[in-house]
């Protein structure tokens, strides 16, 4: 799936996009504006002139409607060159809701917009229940022509930065009950909402002070609903089926988060195996040493199994397999891709040495986006615990 | 007014993605698992064709002679913007030196009617034959290294022209006529999804030798007059020092010469 000298032409001008697009907000572009704590304002205004956000797309609703293998090679590629952003993953995400799930008047008013570049944030995490659908205890309660939202979200990526806002709430039903949930799309400033920046603490040799957003933009944000009131037609959906439509987004998020991991963990590699050619001690390049090739030589073989099993995925969602192994196969997929991409990314550290630590190594500043992989949008431990209960028939597990 | 404008255009290897070595036995470089792309000068060519084309009317073609993979490079250019593709192709077109590529070029655009033909200023090969060749063959006016184009009436142009040493020359230019574009010209737009989306089912016509009425004798390899006899990296001259390490050591040994030169005080 990923090797470059398969890629179809369309596949090879997607590649080619890439390669453009990091010329123009390349490395330092990102690192200045994430010192500066900067919206990375041109990024999105090429992403939407460039319409990528809308690769999956219908072309009916504005979009370019290729699908599964066009976004794996999109967003590995945008990963290899430090370009993926969780922002970006999360816009990709609302254009697929409203697409499948969407009214024709949402689609029409809201998807154009969206692939422009006008920012969507997704809020399907619970404060504290995280995306545990059975306690998701936001609720969004009807009353006349209004729903009436309360409670608060946590990991909201590029909230304040959005001008539209997707939520998953509980309509029905009470607390540990999967259905029940419903997901509207609402104005991301309306009124009785308030937003909290949430720290993203890389501190490194460079600064002590806490991060706010990552190396690509992203920051993450807290949001509390006070008696917010949303009209019915903002409803994506039918009422109470919420729950498999955060499915579905979570597997597609899963997808892209696997693509895109195996994208970091081939750039960190390739930047240790370059500083292990080019380091030398005792008058030999630290590479020759097996104590450093041995490493390397296994992260990149788990990048390369793990990159298997995201093509796995890729095509069962491009096939529109059974919806249920769409999901084991996007779990296997985005576990395998993200703990080979975390292996991968310690690998390079110790290669690296000191220089991992220093920002202008373009080391150090992918940390928190390759940390945050394992446990975004579904903690692998979690994704361990549904293959066991759905893919080896084991009963419900008590938490242990 | 509506400008026809024909943009020649090649495929090349992207150094950035592959590493040039020479071959084996020295007749050229390793060209197996080589990633191609376009001519970057070339691409500057096809940025200033659609925009002429956006402000004045009419279309953009792109042509390029080469094999099937060549496709992918007018794929491209047409994502970006041009209207239609070209593909000259034909065994007896290999081995054609600057002139034989001229001469396919020619014969190209005189079965169409072109107002503009634009060529990039060089390409991987460094030769910068082409626009020059194909404008005298065709007897049309020609400017080289063009660094801005304003359309002054539909029978002329006044094109800008870089000179060493950083100065500007301005000449008025009749139509017909061919340009060869210098980089920097303008800002080459991305390649949007939507673009490889439209043109991945259209159909790039294929002319060969017959099509264009080539005979064989002023093509190919047969008849090509500059023959490259020997490819090799020249070896390191008197004098020349390769500086290794890492990039620190590297500009630590650096800053160590330039001092002992007296370059650094």
């Amino acid at each position: 799936m990923f090797d470059k000298s398969k890629y179809s032409v369309n596949q090879k001008l997607i590649k080619d996009f890439v390669k453009q697009l990091s010329k123009s907000c390349d490395y330092s572009y990102f690192l200045e504006n994430m010192k500066n704590e900067q919206f990375s304002t041109e990024y999105w205004a090429t992403m939407g002139e460039a319409g990528y956000i809308g690769i999956i797309t219908p072309e009916e609703c504005g979009g370019a409607g290729f699908r599964g293998e066009e976004l794996a090679v999109f967003m590995y590629h945008m990963a290899r060159s430090t370009l993926a952003s969780y922002q970006l993953m999360t816009q990709i995400v609302c254009c697929e809701l409203l697409t499948k799930f969407g009214t024709e008047k949402q689609k029409k008013k809201f998807l154009p917009e969206i692939i422009d570049g006008k920012l969507c944030s997704l809020a399907t995490s619970d404060l504290h229940e995280g995306m545990n659908l059975f306690e998701m205890n936001v609720t969004a309660a009807k009353e006349g022509k209004t729903y009436t939202l309360n409670g608060t979200k946590s990991y909201v990526f590029g909230a304040k930065e959005s001008d539209r806002l997707i939520v998953a709430a509980r309509t029905a039903n009470k607390d540990c009950e999967k259905e029940g949930i419903s997901l509207f799309i609402l104005i991301g400033e309306a009124d009785g909402i308030e937003l909290t920046p949430k720290e993203i603490n890389i501190r490194t040799t460079v600064t002590l002070e806490p991060e706010f957003m990552t190396i690509t933009g992203d920051r993450v944000y807290e949001l509390r609903f006070t008696n917010v009131e949303i009209p019915l037609e903002s409803r994506i959906g039918e009422e109470n089926m919420g729950g498999q439509v955060v499915q579905e987004a979570a597997d597609l998020l899963m997808i892209m988060m696997a693509t895109a991991a195996v994208g970091w963990g081939d750039y960190v590699l390739e930047k240790a195996v370059e500083h292990a050619k080019k380091r030398v001690i005792f008058e030999e390049p630290i590479g020759s040493y097996q104590a450093v090739q041995h490493p390397l030589a296994r992260a990149k073989t788990e990048l390369e199994l793990a990159k298997l099993a995201v093509g796995r995925a890729v095509m069962a969602y491009q096939s529109e397999e059974d919806k249920e192994d769409i999901s084991i196969y996007a779990g296997i997929a985005k576990y395998s891709a993200t703990e080979a991409s975390y292996t991968a990314f310690d690998v390079s550290m110790q290669t690296h040495g000191g220089y991992s630590a220093d920002r202008e190594t373009g080391i150090i500043t992918l940390w928190p986006m390759v940390l945050l992989s394992r446990i975004i949008p579904l903690n692998n431990d979690v994704i361990l615990e549904k293959y066991a209960e759905a893919g080896l028939g084991l009963a419900e597990g008590a938490i242990s | 007014m509506n400008m026809e404008i024909l943009v020649c255009v090649k495929s090349v290897p992207d150094t950035e993605e592959s590493e040039i070595e020479v071959n084996a036995d020295g007749s050229d470089i390793k060209r197996d698992d080589l990633v191609y792309t376009i001519n970057e000068w070339d691409n500057y060519a096809v940025e200033e064709a659609v925009e002429l084309v956006d402000e004045h009317g009419g279309s953009v073609t792109v042509v390029t002679v080469g094999d099937d993979q060549c496709e992918e490079v007018l794929r491209r250019e047409m994502a970006m913007g041009a209207n239609h593709g070209l593909l000259l192709m034909d065994d007896a077109f290999e081995g054609s030196d600057g002139k034989g590529i001229a001469n396919i070029l020619k014969a190209a655009v005189e079965k169409e009617s072109y107002d503009l033909i634009m060529t990039g200023a060089q390409s991987d090969t460094g030769a910068g034959q082409v626009g020059g060749m194909l404008a005298a063959l065709l007897d049309y006016p020609y400017a080289s290294l063009v660094n801005s184009i304003e359309v002054m009436d539909e029978k002329k142009l006044k094109v800008g022209r870089e000179i060493e040493g950083g100065n500007q020359e301005m000449n008025e230019i009749d139509l017909p006529c061919v340009l060869s574009i210098q980089t920097g010209i303008n800002e080459p737009r991305y390649v949007t999804i939507r673009g490889i989306r439209k043109v991945s089912s259209v159909e790039i016509p294929t002319l060969g030798a017959s099509d264009l009425g080539v005979s064989g004798d002023s093509v190919g390899t047969g008849a090509a007059r500059v023959k490259r006899i020997d490819y090799f990296l020249p070896e390191l001259g008197k004098g020349t020092e390769m500086l290794g390490g890492d990039t620190e050591e590297i500009v630590e040994k650096l800053i160590g010469i330039l001092e002992a030169k007296g370059g650094l005080k």
